[in-house]
């Protein structure tokens, strides 16, 4: 039996959204800059495709623009705002943030910005009141993961941009886990810059969002043929755009009934490691609404997390370590060293990461057998 | 994972630790690596994932026993950067 937990790593593509994509591979394949009726259909397409995900995300056409990924969307964001705005030279992140944004706040620096990260408590929350004391006049941007893709913490937006707002700083919210998985209207939590990905709720891999509020000035970083509004070119991939705008569609529709199903799950998992009397740290906060749905991140008393996920792995369970694969060493991940866990249970943190198709079946084999591996491991 | 094996013959002790800290030959490295991932230079934790398998193989090996002569199973463990396999012994301790 196979059973798939690494739903934060990606998503499968849903059959409504391949369906949607299918034509627009050898049917309606114009390019859609072409004056003829094959590419003029395909511009349509595209604007109304443009037009449903602002309708989704509460905010206007003109603000949404498509790019290659989430973390393309990081890149495009910080970079874009800060070659565009040459007068301020502070950036504020935190220290759990994506590699898209840590590895682009490293490139930043090189170039003479000053980046500040924010730490954060033992749930990975950011604490409001160093946020506000770091904000200064040369202070840029405040870029902050809205939901950890290790530790499934929530970040007070609705705080940190009222904060923005009040010290006319721009904010940009890495919000890749996010949508679809918790509310996620972008009015209302009242950002400057939203990176959004789609291979995390059942789009392909390959398509992202970036959401650049009107009156936000920034800088293309890839030029050529004027596409999206002249701001990042190279002709559009048709059939994923669609494809994301009906996995957003499907999955802003089922977020109700989502967060119900998946926090259920991971109550009945946990409730399973304690009845088994198994020692762990539930990293990140507790089960409700600051937490990803579905997301679990444990730390393990004395046991090897790679050896762990192995094993797993041998008997048909995919989790995730958060281990990265473009290291010279194994480490343990950023964010956990960020929230400060007792040292005997750094070494084996698994990430298991919910989706709601998983069947009853599915789910006692999948506990039963952690539970075995993990006392098999302790003996 | 976390078994301790003994190496020894009837002179001296050859290995004595963590299974996963086995001596694995380079070349046996590089061709499993290249079975499971088409690449003849992994990152480290590619790596670490072949070395788990040629474990998870070895441990294998024992059934439910805690001892195994080299003898044996000398092309199973061609793997093994040990010389005379097939005077070794092979012991799960504890």
């Amino acid at each position: 039996m196979e059973v798939y937990l690494d739903n934060n790593a990606t998503t499968k593509v849903s059959k409504e959204v391949l369906e949607a994509m299918l034509p627009y591979f050898n049917d309606d394949f114009g390019n859609p800059s072409s004056l003829h009726s094959k590419g003029i259909k395909i511009r349509k397409i595209i604007n109304q495709s443009r037009k449903r995900i602002a309708d989704l995300l509460g905010v206007s056409k003109d603000e949404i623009y498509f790019t290659g990924s989430g973390t393309e969307s990081n890149n495009w964001a910080l970079k874009g705002l800060a070659f565009s705005n040459t007068n301020k030279s502070e950036i504020i992140t935190t220290r759990i943030e994506h590699h898209s944004i840590l590895s682009t706040c490293e490139f930043l620096e090189s170039l003479g910005f000053t980046i500040h990260y924010l730490d954060v408590d033992q749930k990975g929350f950011i604490n409001l009141k160093q946020l506000e004391s770091l904000i200064n006049n040369n202070t840029l941007l405040v870029s902050i993961i809205m939901a950890n893709n290790e530790i499934g913490t929530i970040q007070d937006i609705k705080s940190i941009s009222e904060i923005c707002s009040v010290k006319n700083v721009h904010l940009h919210i890495d919000g890749v886990q996010a949508v679809t998985h918790t509310e996620f209207n972008l009015e209302e939590l009242n950002v400057d810059l939203a990176s959004i990905s789609g291979h995390k709720f059942n789009a392909p891999k390959g398509i992202g969002i970036l959401y650049v509020k009107s009156g936000t000035n920034i800088v293309s970083l890839i030029h050529g043929g004027q596409q999206e509004n002249n701001l990042r070119s190279g002709t559009e991939n048709v059939p994923y755009i669609v494809g994301i705008t009906k996995a957003l569609e499907s999955g802003i529709k089922s977020l109700s009934t989502y967060e119900t199903d998946l926090n259920s799950i991971t109550k009945k998992f946990l409730k399973e490691l304690n009845q088994n009397n198994i020692d762990y740290i539930l990293n990140g906060p507790n089960i409700g609404k600051s937490r990803l749905p579905g997301n679990l991140n444990l730390s393990f008393k004395n046991i090897d997390g790679m050896s762990l996920a192995y094993l797993l792995n041998k008997k048909g369970i995919y989790v995730s370590t958060g281990s990265a694969c473009d290291t010279e060493s194994i480490d343990i991940s950023h964010v956990i060293k960020a929230i400060n866990i007792p040292i005997e249970y750094r070494g084996a943190t698994l990430r298991i990461s919910f989706n709601t198709s998983l069947s009853k079946e599915k789910i006692d084999y999948m506990t039963k057998t952690i539970i075995d591996t993990i006392k098999s491991e302790l003996n | 994972m976390k078994q301790k094996i003994l190496i020894f013959n009837s002179e001296r002790t050859v290995f004595k630790g963590k299974a996963l800290n086995l001596p694995i030959k380079e070349s046996f490295l590089v061709e499993k690596s290249i079975e499971l991932f088409d690449d003849d230079d992994p990152c480290i934790i590619h790596q670490s994932y072949v070395v788990k398998e040629y474990v998870n193989f070895f441990l294998g090996l024992f059934k439910t026993n805690k001892e195994i002569k080299g003898e044996n199973f000398v092309n199973e463990l061609s793997f093994l950067e040990i010389d005379n396999i097939d005077q070794l012994t092979f012991k799960i301790m504890g």
